[in-house]
């Protein structure tokens, strides 16, 4: 029922104002590694991709060095991860996750003046009590200054702790959903999972939920995710290695619109 | 500079003006908890709760922004909003099956008041936790405050959830600690208190005295039998509470509208219980025995003998669990139940055993020779003489069936009587 | 107010199995002011009765059933008895407590304790009949398991006997055998083994009498509300759907499950043994001890 102006033309700035969907690249993961693969030159990247996305989801400092690439009618706008975290780390040889730690970067002001379209907030799921607490906190928060300011929040749901299983994985992102329905998120990202828990989630959910796939799908498994309530796709970085991967995903677009 | 105008006239929002009560609903589980049925029908249900005639529902922030059209209108309940967070309902075993259960009990302030204004609110919630540990209760206390200091700038109503949770709390102590922190949460800025009842009208009217503020008692978990919610704000109403608020009693009823209409009929229209539900006192009609929900705890037995006599004994029931043993199966049982088939009746020649007015059977103790007839006369057997002779059997309890009452397992329930559509209980 | 208008049946029952003699004898009403419920008297007997540095399975080693004050009424989950004893496991101070439909028979019976003290040359059953007791060769079913004993002494003495029986593990004196009610036991501890020591393959009880509360109307009330909350109570729904097992989850999450003879905290296959799991594959129905509504 939120029929805030600026929070609707904000959204529709990377999610299609007639089909309500949208097809994002995250390129967030240089905060946790480094330049890994596909983003040692991320002028290029952006070069490569600002065309065939809707929308492009940057931590803030490349964001700022970059704004010249993104925005307007034909290339992807700009979404501002407003969080860093080494969960991702994990037990990498370099650099391993010892202690899992979630950190403001951002807010919805800073947001504003990078002239990104949407927040996007981590929610961790599956570590320690005062983490999982401290970070519901931390996107609440977020989401009533980003109220304020008519500025989206979109919850990225991560259930990447030890205590997610395979068998709570589906459970985990359905308790991740409900939290963040329940924070006020303007739309979710979830992970890839079975069928009947999207279906669910697709059927529950009252804001558009987007599907986070570490690997390019095929084009009958991007139909079947809209089939199944999906508003959008998630790409990260990993399609990045894959050879012409501008052409597949101008085709998948197509699906996709 | 106080704004204490704001606060009144929320408070009006809330509390019918008429008799100062407010029946309220809590609809934030989904916030906090694993979503559940309700959470996820929630929409549905609140409408319902709506139409039931609610004064109030508790949500979180997303839900207001989400179903904010439910509080539109002068007559629609006043929107209440869920201002922290915490992870109660994943700690332990104490709820619904949680996918990632916790172990430290955390407790967060996930919003300011102002936030609540921007919605349209009447008034925040938030919780006060006391007898975890004295550093858990100082971060809630801290928090309270907070927001009390907040509440007062801008005149929003401050409703305080006090729960006394943790290794401190026993059996013992709980009432106690529940009326202290009542009136602690007072003292910190609360202007009305969302309380558990302490299970005697005696003690929560000396929590509902001593704190000095409206208080709505809150309902738990939900009960199988409709009856003990609602018995539950019939009773502290009368200790001197201003109304309930129900979660879970209402959002996962079969029927949430009649719920809230059911506690409205209490709070606001002074019924009854047995009123509301027009059942369990005077009712007509026969015992049905529902075997297969039966666990042969024998609480019938017990029921229907401290009916009939004040001391408790295994013998003197007027009904009977049989039980039947498979071998490599767990143990069988049925409640043998005066069905009123009225053979006893038949075999007595004095016509001092009949069916009275009322529907059940009745003695006239003049007539009756202590022939003994009835006790053969019975095909199940349910019929015996005591110390004088005089036969014991089934009367229903002279219409409120405690057999009925007291099985939690719907294992005997009260069947419409013969050739009778009504009164189903 | 004297103590059996308060719960009690004022009555021990002490039994002796050296010299077959029994006698019974009342409560003192003053020890029973300091003493809670049938753990409390139990504790009594066992701190009069029992000598320093006692052998569990010596004849000294004095063995008490008791039940409390609401045993027999409709207070919930007081359909209970436990056993007092030195434990052969440990040593020292043993309770155990356990459901079923010998508790509440034994307060019918007439007595708030039995006193079991000295053993037997050859393998009894003692058998109670309200105020009458005797005792009854157990030779045909010493070496039968507990749900054999229990079918022939009920078989033997008919249905409305309660029995308590030990079996082959607690004969042969292992120090966590339990007592049984039929599928209901008394596990902690090894008490089994001391009866087994005792030679007492069980008991065989009935009980016709009352149970008396001063007050019954308010008692009544006070057992309703007790009831309610039971019934209003989530954790009283995850023992009725998942058992005692319900907490596995939990426990599992928290690192505390013992793994591996506890070089682990938790088990990668926790979740086939949570309540839940077993509730989904191996639950058939739900049975109930004495008067209770948590089955």
């Amino acid at each position: 029922m939120n029929t805030n102006v600026g929070t609707s033309i904000r959204m529709s700035e990377f999610l299609d104002s007639r089909d309500h969907r949208a097809l994002l690249l995250d390129l967030t993961i240089a905060s946790s590694f480094g330049a890994v693969a596909g983003l040692e030159d991320i002028a290029k990247t952006l070069s490569q991709c600002n065309e065939i996305f809707d929308g492009i989801i940057m931590n803030p400092g490349q964001l700022e060095h970059h704004a010249h690439l993104l925005g307007g009618k034909l290339r992807s706008s700009p979404l501002v991860r407003v969080d860093w975290t080494n969960a991702a780390r994990g037990n990498d040889p370099g650099l391993p996750a010892l202690k899992v730690t979630r950190v403001q970067l951002s807010d919805a002001e800073d947001a504003l003046r990078l002239g990104a379209s949407a927040t996007v907030a981590t929610l961790l799921l599956g570590y320690d009590e005062e983490m999982e607490a401290e970070n519901i906190r931390s996107v609440s928060r977020l989401a009533r200054e980003c109220y304020r300011l008519s500025l989206p929040v979109i919850a990225d749901i991560r259930p990447m702790g030890g205590r997610v299983t395979a068998d709570n994985f589906a459970g985990s992102i359905k308790l991740g959903v409900s939290f963040m329905m329940e924070a006020g998120a303007d739309a979710l990202i979830v992970p890839a999972c079975d069928k009947e828990t999207l279906s669910l989630i697709g059927s529950w959910s009252t804001v558009p939920v987007l599907v986070r796939l570490e690997n390019l799908a095929r084009p009958e498994e991007i139909q079947e995710l809209f089939a199944l309530g999906m508003s959008g796709i998630v790409f990260t970085e990993k399609i990045l290695a894959v050879s012409g991967f501008e052409g597949i995903v101008g085709s998948l677009r197509h699906l996709v619109h | 500079m106080p704004i204490v105008a704001g606060k009144t006239v929320r408070l009006n929002r809330l509390f019918n003006p008429k008799d100062g009560r407010a029946v309220c609903v809590a609809a934030d589980h989904g916030w906090m908890s694993d979503p559940t049925p309700n959470v996820i029908e929630l929409k549905r249900i609140l409408r319902e709760v709506v139409s039931g005639g609610a004064d109030g529902i508790l949500v979180s922030f997303g839900t207001a922004l989400r179903m904010g059209s439910l509080f539109e209108g002068k007559n629609a309940p006043a929107l209440l909003i869920r201002a922290d967070w915490m992870n109660l309902p994943r700690l332990g075993g104490s709820n619904v099956s949680n996918v990632l259960p916790a172990v430290n009990f955390k407790k967060k302030a996930t919003s300011c008041a102002k936030d609540a204004l921007l919605v349209g609110a009447s008034a925040i919630t938030i919780y006060y936790f006391i007898g975890y540990s004295d550093e858990f209760e100082a971060i809630n206390i801290e928090q309270a405050a907070d927001f009390a200091k907040e509440c007062r700038k801008i005149g929003l109503p401050l409703i305080i959830e006090p729960m006394a949770v943790g290794a401190g709390v026993t059996g013992v102590n709980v009432t106690e600690i529940l009326i202290a922190s009542a009136r602690i949460a007072v003292e910190i800025g609360a202007d009305a208190l969302k309380i558990p009842y302490t299970n005697d009208v005696r003690s929560f009217k000396k929590l509902v005295d001593e704190a000095g503020v409206p208080v709505l008692v809150l309902g738990g978990a939900k009960s199988d039998d409709p009856r003990d919610a609602l018995e539950l704000a019939d009773e502290a109403l009368r200790a001197g509470a201003r109304g309930t608020v129900f979660g879970r009693n209402v959002t996962k009823a079969k029927d949430p509208r009649k719920m809230v209409a059911d506690v409205c009929a209490l709070v606001h229209h002074g019924r009854s219980v047995d009123e509301v539900l027009g059942a369990r006192v005077k009712q007509r009609g026969r015992l049905r025995p529902i075997a297969a929900n039966c666990t042969g705890c024998q609480l019938c037995e017990i029921a229907c003998v401290h009916y009939h006599s004040s001391a408790f004994d295994q013998d003197s029931h007027r009904l009977r669990i049989e039980y039947k043993f498979r071998p490599d199966e767990p143990r069988l049982s049925k409640p043998i139940v005066c069905p009123l088939c009225e053979k006893c009746v038949e075999a007595c020649n004095e016509g001092a055993l009949t069916i009275g007015p009322e529907g059940y059977l009745v003695l006239d103790r003049g007539r009756c020779t202590s022939c003994g007839d009835c006790v053969p006369g019975c095909p199940l057997g349910l019929i015996s003489l005591d110390s004088n002779a005089m036969p014991v059997f089934c009367d229903l309890c002279e219409g409120s069936p405690q057999c009925v009452a007291w099985c939690k397992p719907h294992a005997i329930v009260l069947a419409p009587p013969k050739g009778d559509r009504k009164n189903v209980s | 107010m004297s103590l059996k208008d308060r719960g009690y049946e004022d009555k021990v029952l002490r039994v002796n199995l050296t010299t077959k003699r029994c006698s019974t004898e009342n409560l003192d009403p003053d020890v029973m002011r300091l003493l809670l419920g049938g753990k409390g008297l139990g504790a009594y007997y066992l701190y009069k009765e029992s000598k320093p540095l006692a052998d569990p399975f010596s004849p000294e080693n004095p063995f008490v059933f008791v039940v409390g004050p609401l045993t027999g009424t409709s207070a919930p989950t007081a359909g209970r008895f436990g056993v007092v004893t030195k434990s052969p496991a440990t040593k020292t101070f043993l309770d155990s407590y356990c459901g079923g439909f010998f508790g509440q028979t034994m307060k019918f019976a007439g007595y708030d304790a039995i006193v079991i003290e000295g053993a037997s040359a050859e393998p009894v059953v003692l058998v109670v009949d309200n105020e009458s007791v005797r005792f009854e060769g157990a030779a045909d079913i010493w070496g039968c398991t507990t749900a054999e004993s229990t079918k022939r002494l009920k078989g033997k003495f008919g249905a409305d006997f309660q029995t308590v029986v030990i079996g082959p593990a607690a004969e042969r004196l292992s120090p966590i055998s339990g007592i049984f009610n039929d599928e209901r036991t008394a596990g902690r501890g090894g008490a089994g083994a001391v009866l087994g020591s005792k030679r007492l393959k069980g008991i065989a009880l009935r009980g016709t009498g009352t149970v008396q509360v001063h007050n019954p109307a308010g008692f009544d009330e006070a057992a309703w509300i007790a009831y309610r909350m039971l019934r209003m109570s989530n954790q009283i729904k995850r023992m009725n759907d998942h058992g005692t097992a319900n907490i596995l989850g939990l426990v599992n999450a928290a690192g505390a499950l013992p793994t591996r003879n506890y070089q682990e905290g938790q088990f990668e296959r926790s979740n086939e043994m949570t309540g839940e799991a077993w509730s989904k594959e191996y639950w058939t129905r739900s049975i109930g001890c004495y008067g209770c509504p948590i089955y």
